[in-house]
């Protein structure tokens, strides 16, 4: 029943809150009347460490039948690599490079690609968003590789 | 000055030729993203954000407050004419509204939706006009304290009046505070959990964060569905509502603007919590309750009429005490500090321009919406067949260029990444994102203030209790902590939520 929503949910927030109690002691505590930068993360951490060790337990115990997880990786991995690659290129290749490619990398995030379709959508988002952004609101980028 | 020559300001401001095309603009676009299921009013909002910047402050936020209420109107079209809900505040519409639409009253229950609709938006800016000022006086003697309490009573809130666990929502609001910890501590010069990356010393911006977490989450969760198939769209005959159906409607949208003011004006509830509770309040009072789930006009005109006032009412706290009681209330602080105006008690008076332009233009903006949504309703529900397939990456493509130009940083755009994994993570495990964004934006305020009450009490913390405004928050957010726990409150919020969706 390690699968179920509620387990894994509860256990990552667990171990995270773990995490930051412990990194928050290097930030130093000082004393009450002058709360040092470890004391709110130390407590936010503490909290979420036993909560969230509660929220598994529980799960674990009741082992609900609605508590599977499905999922798809294609959609998941296709946004965010196209987001994280616009953000890589921006600078080097441009704006209008730069679109077409996040427009085309997204576009597979999704099933069924017309090649013909796939083309105008680059084409029109491209160039709907140059024009706003670019032209309209001046939005400081190049338009073309450097 | 009296209240007169101030809404004579607000008048000036608002119905300035600028400022009405502002306010069209704002409510149009508001309708447009209530009817697309998948694009909200947060994410619309945080995109615009930094786009306001040359504006002028009144104009932009009369525009970004168009959004948000034009969203809640749009969102009513679809569900009573598709049965499909395009925001989550007209997820009850659905069930009454559209089996109007089925009998063939589809145009009364959108004229019922419109009226009450304007019903509650125009008390919602009496109301505004009237306590703004006055809690606003009242806000400037409140000192730490009593700031820590009514954050801490928001967050609890945003916790408690989700659906499913009060655990997961005290979890997701503890994670948004670790998220705002992000960033060097301004008292002692400390990097926390910035990983070395200087990029990440200033904090993570709300605006950034929300994109990922709701735009791109949302994306990745539509596209894993199969395509959303929208049913028949009924037709609408005739708008006029029947003699009874307009007197049934008139009690019903009395109290759901009553509560959905009460419910609007404490922060962390909001307008989804509103709707539902003015639709199982009305059934609750109704002689004939076996009407509702078969075409109740008091089952449209209550949760419209809630869900409206809660959005107007929503703006009280956030500008009188600059504290924000949602994600979208978050960023029309946002961009009042763009502007370079603090948030607080100070604003009414030291920007009255801004505060009765805002509250004139609420209604104006109403009116636009009621005009905008009968007569045109054909369009919206034309924009409603756009294909996902050009959705998404149009999406997409306004989400990344939108978070560039918040700093015009591309690692700005890469956060963004980040927060959409993070979100879709949290959603495919049902923990609610709502007290997340809560806690993302209170929880540096919240710190400080933390900070600032145990200097002033030299670290009794017997501080917050000695305040009655403060103590008064404590008390309410542990009496909801404690109702919530309670087994058999729980039993009966079960059965009651069973009971809505039977219908």
């Amino acid at each position: 029943m390690l699968a179920s929503k509620d387990v894994l949910g509860g256990l990552i927030f667990a171990i995270l809150g773990a995490i930051v109690s412990i990194a928050s002691i290097s930030f130093g505590y000082d004393t009450l009347s002058r709360m040092g930068p470890g004391v709110f993360p130390g407590v936010i951490g503490m909290l979420m460490f036993l909560i969230g060790g509660g929220v598994a337990i529980r799960g674990f115990r009741d082992g609900r039948e609605d508590q599977q997880i499905s999922f798809r990786i294609r959609p998941l991995f296709f946004v965010t690599c196209s987001v994280a690659i616009f953000a890589l290129i921006l600078r080097p290749v441009g704006l209008v490079v730069a679109l077409m490619i996040l427009i085309v990398t997204i576009r597979l995030a999704g099933d069924e690609i017309e090649f013909k379709q796939l083309a105008t959508q680059t084409i029109v988002l491209t160039a709907a968003a140059v024009l706003i952004f670019y032209y309209g609101l001046g939005v400081p980028l190049n338009l073309w590789p450097r | 000055m009296d209240i007169f020559s101030n809404l004579e300001l607000g008048i000036s401001v608002a119905f300035s030729f600028t400022n009405i095309l502002y306010c069209l603009l704002g409510v149009t676009v508001g309708t447009a993203i209530g009817v697309l299921p998948g694009v909200g009013p947060v994410v619309t909002i945080a995109i615009l954000l930094p786009l306001t910047y040359g504006v002028p402050p009144e104009s932009a936020l009369i525009m970004l407050s168009g959004i948000y209420y034009g969203a809640q109107y749009g969102g009513s079209t679809t569900a009573i004419l598709v049965n499909l809900p395009g925001e989550s505040s007209s997820v009850v519409t659905c069930i009454d509204g559209n089996m109007m639409a089925k009998q063939g009253r589809g145009g009364a229950a959108l004229a019922v939706a419109a009226l009450a609709s304007f019903f509650a938006g125009t008390v919602g800016t009496i109301l505004l006009a009237v306590t703004g000022p006055a809690l606003a006086g009242l806000a400037l003697s409140f000192r730490s304290p009593e700031y820590f309490s009514i954050m801490v009573f928001a967050l609890v809130m945003s916790a408690a009046l989700i659906e499913g666990s009060m655990a997961k929502g005290i979890l997701m609001a503890l994670m948004g505070m670790m998220i705002g910890i992000v960033g060097t501590d301004l008292n002692s010069g400390v990097d926390r959990f910035t990983f070395g990356m200087p990029e990440l010393s200033d904090g993570i911006e709300f605006s950034i964060a929300a994109v990922g977490l709701f735009a791109f989450s949302e994306v990745m969760l539509q596209l894993e569905s199969k395509e959303v198939v929208v049913g028949p769209v009924e037709k609408i005959t005739r708008y006029m509502p029947t003699k009874e159906e307009f007197r049934a409607s008139i009690g019903a949208t009395i109290r759901g603007t009553a509560l959905g003011s009460f419910l609007g004006f404490l922060p962390g509830v909001g307008a989804v919590i509103s709707s539902f509770s003015a639709y199982s309040l009305e059934k609750r009072v109704s002689k004939t309750p076996e009407r509702f789930g078969r075409g109740a006009v008091e089952g449209v005109a209550a949760p419209e009429a809630a869900n409206n006032a809660a959005a107007q009412c929503s703006f009280i706290p956030t500008l009188t005490l600059g504290l924000p009681g949602s994600a979208t209330m978050a960023l029309m602080l946002g961009a009042l500090m763009i502007q370079n105006i603090t948030p607080g008690p100070e604003v009414i008076t030291k920007h009255p321009n801004l505060f009765w332009g805002l509250v004139v233009s609420m209604w104006l903006g109403n009116l636009l919406l009621v005009i905008l949504n009968l007569p045109l309703v054909g369009i919206w529900v034309r924009l409603l067949r756009t294909s996902y397939v050009w959705l998404f990456p149009a999406i997409v493509v306004f989400s990344c260029i939108g978070a560039f130009s918040v700093n015009n940083s591309p690692f700005a755009v890469g956060t963004t990444a980040v927060f959409g994994v993070l979100g879709y993570v949290f959603r495919k495990l049902e923990f609610p994102l709502a007290p997340l964004a809560l806690g993302l934006v209170l929880g540096p305020m919240l710190e400080e203030n933390l900070r600032r009450s145990l200097i002033l009490s030299r670290g009794d913390p017997m501080i917050f209790i000695s305040s009655p405004i403060s103590g008064f928050f404590i008390f309410g957010s542990l009496l909801m902590i404690a109702l919530m726990i309670m087994p058999a409150f729980k039993n009966r919020m079960a059965a009651a939520e069973s009971a809505s969706e039977l219908n």
